[in-house]
């Protein structure tokens, strides 16, 4: 056994560790201790990546050394080790990008609160990236919504709160079901670990014993997941929650959490759940078309939005809504794609949370439409940013997001009932974006009445982060034809 | 040698015009823009020199150059071929003219570095749309071309400018999303592989066979979704706002570069993708071609309802912009051949008449119809120059626009008697094409001729008491300030409905500089293109060689 075998199990503790750890220093010291530990987790993914990508198979990492009925699970393959390592690196840029917010939001004496939160936060993202086991998972996903409420309610303020607490009910519920469908499962196969679950799925599949119960199982799982992620129509939690938090949580929030939640659905729909059973149930189809009502409702909610935070979060909502239409396409490309769009939205959506904030800033605090006017003069290099960010939403060739519309349309040519919904879905959505995102970039550039004062200029972690984030869409849009290798790759050797 | 010129006419273009706005600030402060203007013309007219000298020693034709790798078997790549060359050497020909006479229009606008980065940027993206040697490079830079000319667009940031650019950036977008699907579909259809341009189509007939009306309704898509910045019905509404943006803006980009651009793709779609003789009489086919003749007539029948001169070029230049998709839609090598003549002599006779317009409203700040009256005889070569570009719109022989016009009549009946012969329903349609022309050239001469009847011949009574009565007492030289003032007044009293009563002052101030016609850098490119319009008139034969070559290859 290799070293690097080690390294899943490893970043999920030292994640944890530091966040243990901070709960007792001071909130400069959590801090650093915080992006410290992001650091070395990212780098351990990226080793995991290249170890697994050099073997060409994913291991299985028994904990403790106790075989299956018992033990708990690990596995790392090159899809997980490539979801580790971009959920590390938005994760960082977005902390950084967020610091001095962080600080000015967050009381000084309860700073350290905020990173015990990232930490746990980024320590249940891995594990969702990593388990292989049911039950480890849940348990994480409830580290994850309490870290994710954390979050949202540390910038103690009245809009904060109430969205900490919708987020809260609403993500309850969601782990609720996610739970029903854990214990019906177990009940019905006796199997949390997902590879035996399989086995004992596929032996029921083939009796066809037990179809109502795997039916509801499946129904409950995929509603609670997709609560938890905000697919529309449970989406009515986000836009306070991304919106209201403070910058770095909302990049955080936006970028990772729900992609968490849908990483750990395609991981249930095809490592455990058999193919007859998700063909029998539309449960891929109802995903489907929910995930394209998405697209066009969060967008057209976008552009009745005047605040630009809500904007950029209806904005998410159709995000996910493209990743959901992904997954229900219900082949390998698509669910390449709709992992690709991961990547990707995680990518441009924390640019934009990020950029957003140095317009504000340069706008005296003030975030609605009007407000932002000419601030792409008063702070060039967060409105070149942002400018950035929103064309890789409406597709611009070259960044990322065109290469998820690409492998979205060309994954819906081997599904012949889909091909032409998906393609007009993602006509419509694109103008859509346009219109909410280039209006206000447009707004951007036009000079105010009131004569412009001093440029603004963030602080360097802000303007670095600004800087990597639109490299990072740069490389996923002008070099993804590995990344996207890769995914396949993983997809294979996944289930 | 010829990989290396075609990265360096797209490239230089935008790195000259990045340079620009980086050095925005500086050029402002230092009082450097004159040397600014001078590097910028040098600029352009090397670039367009390069490009000359790209297609004669290539002869049209280049090998493939690729780029770099977008994605699978995306390639940026370029291909220099005999469409792309008419194309490219149109644009060169025409930008270095358009950027000396936006020296003097924008004489006294503010931020003019970041007006001249982003128009140079433009022109190196529209040779790009000429170059691209397959469909992903050229919705590449179909993209890049919107948002290049948005700030232009935008430029003079006011509330109109922003609502304009707006519109014109959602039909944009919009149209190009539908276009990204009919690029999914050919890279899914594509018999070679790739969305490589080849003379005469390249889908897979098999495959295309298949399901060929999916195939038909993405043309459809497509060509709306390219048509869009072809200002095609009901998607024209941007090109007539966006007439807001400054003069060099309207008549280059506009007329030209930018809507050109779109008409050139959707030609490109057409003859290179799909090829002729998979949607030839097919109800795509006529679903296109009624589009393009629902435009025709609609926008020559709104030209001459606008009373905006600007506005009402932007109309005209809606309904030329769909002869040359009329041709398109004819589908036969004779229908290429017009559109291709329509897009090369349409593209003199407009910006001529644009910058006519341009002119007129440097010198007098009037942008109304009715306030020209008498204005030809104090601007006489501006208003020569537009009467002539309004004969040629007409398609009056010894005029570039006759030559495009009997070559798309021709391709019309003759597509439309085989058609009719063979009994393909829909086969009327391209005689109903005809009429369409024919009426929209009686709609061009009112909507043209008026304008510069008015300029020549005011209406003796009905000048003393409207508006112009201001030329008219100038004209006799009665000369003193008072009664000129004193005219001017009453003029503005008359003309208040439809003149802004901001532009009073300066209407006044421009009246007491007298109207002259403007310095010759506006006027060298005038009557360069209007000998242009003759060149081409009287001697077409080199240009219609070439386009049957082009033709011959790909109808």
């Amino acid at each position: 056994m290799s070293f690097v075998q080690n390294f899943p199990f490893f970043s999920i503790i030292i994640a944890m560790f530091s966040g243990i750890v901070s709960a007792v220093i001071s909130g400069k010291k959590a801090r650093n201790l915080s992006i410290f530990a992001i650091g070395v987790t990212t780098c351990m993914s990226a080793a995991v990546l290249a170890y697994t990508w050099k073997t060409g198979e994913s291991y299985t990492y028994m904990m403790g050394h106790f075989p299956a009925p018992w033990g708990n699970e690990i596995r790392a393959g090159v899809l997980e080790g490539l979801t580790a390592l971009m959920f590390g690196v938005v994760m960082l840029l977005s902390v950084m990008g967020g610091l001095d917010h962080t600080e000015k939001d967050v009381e000084g004496s309860k700073l350290n609160l905020f990173y015990i939160m990232i930490d746990l936060m980024l320590s249940s993202l891995l594990a969702l990236v990593y388990t292989n086991d049911l039950f480890t998972a849940y348990v994480f996903v409830e580290i994850n919504t309490i870290a994710g409420c954390g979050l949202i309610m540390i910038r103690q303020w009245g809009r904060s709160l109430s969205a900490a607490i919708r987020y809260m009910v609403m993500s309850s519920l969601g782990s609720g079901l996610f739970l029903i469908g854990l214990s019906l499962l177990y009940d019905v196969t006796g199997q949390l670990l997902m590879i035996p679950a399989k086995e004992a799925v596929a032996q029921l599949a083939a009796t066809d014993a037990y179809v109502i119960p795997m039916l509801v199982i499946l129904a409950v799982i995929s509603v609670g997941l997709a609560i938890k992620s905000g697919l529309y129509p449970f989406h009515y939690w986000i836009p306070d929650t991304y919106a209201y938090a403070t910058p770095a949580a909302s990049a955080v929030l936006s970028g990772l959490v729900s992609k968490g939640y849908i990483f750990l659905l395609i991981k249930i729909l095809y490592r455990v759940m058999s193919p007859e059973h998700l063909m029998e149930s539309y449960t891929l189809d109802v995903l489907y078309w929910f995930g394209i009502a998405g697209m066009m409702m969060g967008s057209i909610h976008a552009i009745q939005e005047k605040d630009t935070g809500r904007m950029i979060a209806y904005s998410s909502v159709a995000q996910i809504g493209y990743i959901y239409m992904g997954i229900g396409l219900g082949t390998q490309a698509g669910t390449t794609a709709a992992i690709f769009h991961i990547f990707s939205h995680g990518a441009t959506k924390a640019l934009l949370f990020i950029s957003a904030v140095g317009l504000y800033e340069a706008s005296g605090g003030e975030r609605d439409y009007l407000s932002l006017r000419g601030a792409g003069y008063r702070n060039p290099l967060a409105a070149i940013g942002f400018t950035v960010g929103a064309m890789s939403m409406v597709g611009f060739p070259m960044l990322s997001g065109f290469i998820s519309k690409l492998l979205f349309a060309t994954s819906a040519f081997e599904n012949t009932g889909k091909l032409l919904p998906t393609l007009i879905a993602l006509a419509i959505s694109t103008t859509l974006n346009a219109v909410y995102f280039l209006r206000l970039v447009i707004s951007l550039y036009r000079p105010e009445k009131r004569k412009v004062d001093e440029v603004h200029r963030d602080s360097w972690n802000l303007r670095l982060a600004v800087v990597c984030f639109i490299l990072l869409n740069l490389v996923l849009g002008l070099f993804s034809q590995p990344i996207v290798r890769a995914i396949g790759q993983g997809l294979i050797m996944f289930s | 040698m010829y990989d290396s010129l075609m990265t360096a006419v797209v490239l230089l273009p935008i790195i000259f015009g990045f340079l620009l706005l980086i050095f925005n600030n500086p050029i402002r402060s230092g009082h450097h823009e004159r040397t600014m203007e001078i590097v910028t013309e040098c600029l352009v007219l090397v670039n367009s020199l390069m490009v000359a000298a790209l297609i004669i020693s290539t002869g049209g034709r280049s090998g493939n150059l690729v780029l770099f790798r977008l994605y699978g078997q995306l390639t940026v790549m370029f291909k220099l071929d005999l469409m792309g060359s008419v194309f490219a050497g149109l644009v060169s020909f025409l930008w270095p003219l358009a950027t000396l006479y936006s020296f003097e229009y924008m004489k006294n606008e503010s931020r003019r570095p970041m007006f001249f980065a982003f128009y140079t940027m433009t022109y190196g993206v529209t040779l790009g749309v000429a170059l691209a040697g397959n469909l992903i490079t050229m919705y590449l830079f179909y993209e890049m071309l919107t948002f290049v000319t948005l700030p232009l667009v935008l430029y003079p940031m006011t509330r109109e400018a922003a609502r304009a650019s707006r519109q014109y950036l959602y039909y944009s977008i919009g149209g190009a999303a539908f276009a990204f699907i009919g690029l999914v579909f050919v890279l899914s259809y594509s018999a070679i592989g790739t969305t490589e341009f080849v003379a005469g189509g390249m889908l897979n007939p098999e495959l295309a066979g298949q399901h060929k009306n999916l195939l038909l309704l993405v043309y459809v898509l497509a060509f709306f979704g390219f048509g869009v910045k072809a200002a095609i019905f009901p998607f024209h509404d941007w090109l007539p706002k966006a007439s807001v943006a400054p003069t060099p803006v309207t008549a280059l980009l506009h007329a030209v570069a930018v809507v050109k651009s779109g008409a050139f793709a959707v030609l490109r779609f057409t003859y290179f993708i799909y090829g002729t003789s998979f949607l030839r009489g097919t109800w795509a086919q006529w679903a296109a071609m009624t589009a393009a003749l629902v435009t025709i007539t609609f926008g020559s029948t709104m030209a001459v309802k606008e009373i905006h001169l600007k506005r009402r070029l932007a109309y005209s230049t809606v309904s030329n912009l769909s002869y040359i998709l009329f041709g398109a839609s004819i589908m036969t090598p004779l229908g290429l051949i017009g559109a291709l003549t329509h897009l090369v002599a349409h593209a003199f006779m407009k910006i001529c008449a644009f910058f006519c317009a341009g002119a007129i409203m440097h010198q007098t700040e009037k942008t109304y119809i009715h306030q020209l009256d008498g204005l030809g005889r104090k601007m006489p070569v501006t208003f020569t120059c537009f009467l002539m570009s309004g004969l040629s719109l007409m398609g009056i022989p010894l005029f570039a626009g006759f030559i495009s016009k009997w070559n798309l009549i021709q391709a019309a009946l003759s597509w439309g008697g085989d058609a009719v012969a063979a009994g393909i329903p829909g086969g009327f349609i391209p005689y109903v094409g005809v009429g369409v022309i024919l009426y929209s050239a009686l709609m061009t001469g009112i909507y043209m001729l008026t304008v510069a009847i008015r300029a020549f011949f005011p209406a003796v009574g009905a000048a003393l008491s409207s508006g112009s009565a201001v030329s008219a007492g100038a004209v006799s030289s009665s000369g003193s300030t008072v009664s000129a003032g004193a005219v001017s007044s009453s003029g503005n009293a008359a003309s208040a409905g439809a003149a802004q009563s901001s532009g009073t002052s300066v209407r006044t101030e421009g009246e007491e500089r007298e109207a002259s016609d403007p310095s010759w850098l506006m006027l060298v490119p005038l009557v360069i293109f209007v000998i242009m319009i003759f060149v081409i008139g009287l001697h077409p034969e080199p240009l219609l060689k070439i386009l049957e070559m082009i033709g011959g290859e790909a109808g």
